[in-house]
């Protein structure tokens, strides 16, 4: 019994960083979530508010391609490439922004600067699952 | 005495024991395990052949078409116009692309059941639109047995799972995201959509984003600038989730039913398979039952989310059901599977990444302006 126990709690923690390795260790996504708000603290308001990830021209993900997210009346995002649930290709990206008024109209409710990869001022790099990426916007 | 023993151990020894038979009969079934999905595999690999044969097929009998008329058909045809409402919200559809190359595809007599003084979804044009047709369907698409019924639409239409590609824009009164279209929208009053009539100039989103075949419209293969091996003329779709889905109806010229429009940047159906919340808009009320709303999250498990429309315009993007990607063909009678990996500007996402190009038919590498990324 006593000679077993250390095998034990080994393989416990070999099944453990098996667990955690499939949800994000390895491969080449990560998993990316976060919060967005304008500077004094206020939600962002708009019948469509969409936060996306665009691969720059020096981006390493082996598939380039936009990550994309509504973003939830609390602020929340989760972003998606393909699938819900699949991430984002780890790599550079330059983080755009839609919010409209209604798609009807299409007015937008943010500043122009936002809305393209070219003249945003926001850039990341994805690496690792679970980080938190949180980002503040100067009002229109 | 002993002839007899001799007999019943020899019997005895010949029997096979149960412990044998499960032994026998699991190796058996683990056999059969690891060639079913092989099998599987083999057939779904054939109905991707005979899926990617028939849209060969459908693009030959267009390009044929195009010979005969100099010009490629008219991807919808009506002759109702209500400014403002635009033509996703009508019903009086008349003929389709798909009609019109009928005769290429030896389908005179179907073609001829037509009565083309009535709209299709007359209940005189029951008979004909109800027809099945096998080089409309692809056999990958489990959903394209049972008909369409719509309530507006009248009932019995055959299902179909290719499209012609419209072009960028949503067919209807244009609304894309401002950072692409601006906010006034150009109006439809002469029947067509601003980029087909020719007459939307704007710098942002000007006419040469149209596909191959428009509303009311369409256009020779030398108006094709971007080349005909580069340009997208149609691609795949899936049939509709349920009866009262119009999505993948082969006589039903409508986006999603027999045409893929305003499936790139600037909008939510971006991209082959476009898995966003609320990708494809389609007609409702009157015209169609089918509420997106309320299959919601069963769509979206299926990558098949939509939007039931109220704003009088309709798009669709091509969607499959094969693994990673999408049959298309080009103008020129290619047919070719793009990835789901093939870049795009995502959900609302500006214009233009490799997608984009390929549905734009007159772009010659169009960048709008404030977007020469």
């Amino acid at each position: 019994m006593i000679a077993k126990r250390p095998f034990t709690s080994s393989s416990l923690a070999l099944g453990f960083i098996l667990v955690t390795c499939v949800t994000g260790c390895g491969g080449d996504t990560a998993q990316v979530s976060g919060h967005v708000e304008y500077e004094d603290g206020s939600p962002l308001v708009g019948a469509i508010r969409v936060i996306r990830f665009e691969p720059t021209e020096d981006s390493k993900a082996v598939v380039r391609k936009v990550a994309s997210s509504p973003i939830a009346d609390d602020g929340s995002f989760e972003l998606v490439t393909k699938r819900p649930g699949d991430g984002v290709y780890k790599g550079k990206y330059k983080v755009t922004f839609t919010v409209l008024e209604s798609p009807a109209t299409g007015v937008s409710l943010i500043k122009p600067e936002y809305t393209t990869a070219m003249d945003s001022p926001l850039e990341v790099s994805v690496d690792h699952s679970g980080a938190d990426y949180n980002f503040t916007l100067e009002k229109l | 005495m002993s002839s007899m023993l001799r007999l019943r151990n020899s019997t005895s020894s010949h029997a096979f024991t149960l412990v044998e038979l499960l032994v026998v009969i699991a190796i058996i079934g683990i056999l059969v395990a690891l060639l079913l999905p092989a099998v599987q595999a083999a057939r779904e690999a054939a109905r991707r052949a005979s899926c990617q044969n028939s849209l060969k097929n459908i693009a030959l009998a267009v390009l044929n078409y195009e010979s005969a008329f100099k010009e490629l058909p008219v991807g919808m045809t009506y002759t109702a116009s209500v400014p403002g409402t635009g033509v996703g919200n009508l019903l009086d559809y008349d003929s389709t692309w798909t009609i019109d190359i009928l005769p290429q595809l030896e389908g005179d007599a179907v073609h001829d059941a037509f009565d083309f003084d009535y709209p299709i979804r007359h209940v005189l044009n029951e008979p004909a639109r109800s027809t099945e047709l096998s080089v409309f369907h692809c056999p990958s698409d489990s959903r394209n047995k049972d008909k369409f019924q719509g309530t507006g639409l009248g009932a019995n239409w055959a299902r179909g799972n290719y499209a012609a590609n419209v072009g960028a824009m949503s067919i209807g009164s244009v609304r894309l995201s401002a950072n692409l279209s601006g906010t006034t929208q150009p109006s439809m009053n002469d029947g067509k959509d601003p980029a087909w009539a020719g007459r939307l100039k704007a710098a942002s989103w000007p006419a040469s984003t149209r596909g191959a075949m428009g509303p009311n419209a369409s256009v020779k293969l030398s108006q094709i600038v971007d080349g005909t091996s580069n340009s997208m003329m149609l691609a795949e779709i899936r049939s509709g989730f349920d009866a009262t889905d119009p999505r993948g109806v082969w006589a039903l010229g409508m986006a999603g039913g027999n045409l893929v429009a305003g499936h790139g940047a600037g909008g939510d159906d971006n991209g082959p398979n476009a898995c966003y919340a609320k990708a494809d808009d389609i007609p409702s009320g009157a015209a169609i039952s089918f509420s997106c709303d309320t299959n919601a999250q069963a769509l979206q498990d299926e990558c098949m989310s939509c939007n039931s429309d109220s704003f009088g315009f309709a798009q669709s993007t091509a969607r499959s059901t094969h693994v990673g990607g999408v049959f298309i063909a080009m103008a020129d009678g290619s047919v070719q599977f793009i990835e789901e990996d093939i870049e795009t500007g995502g959900e609302w996402g500006g214009c233009c990444k490799a997608w984009d190009y390929l549905i734009m038919s007159a772009d010659e590498a169009f960048k709008p302006t404030g977007f020469s990324r």
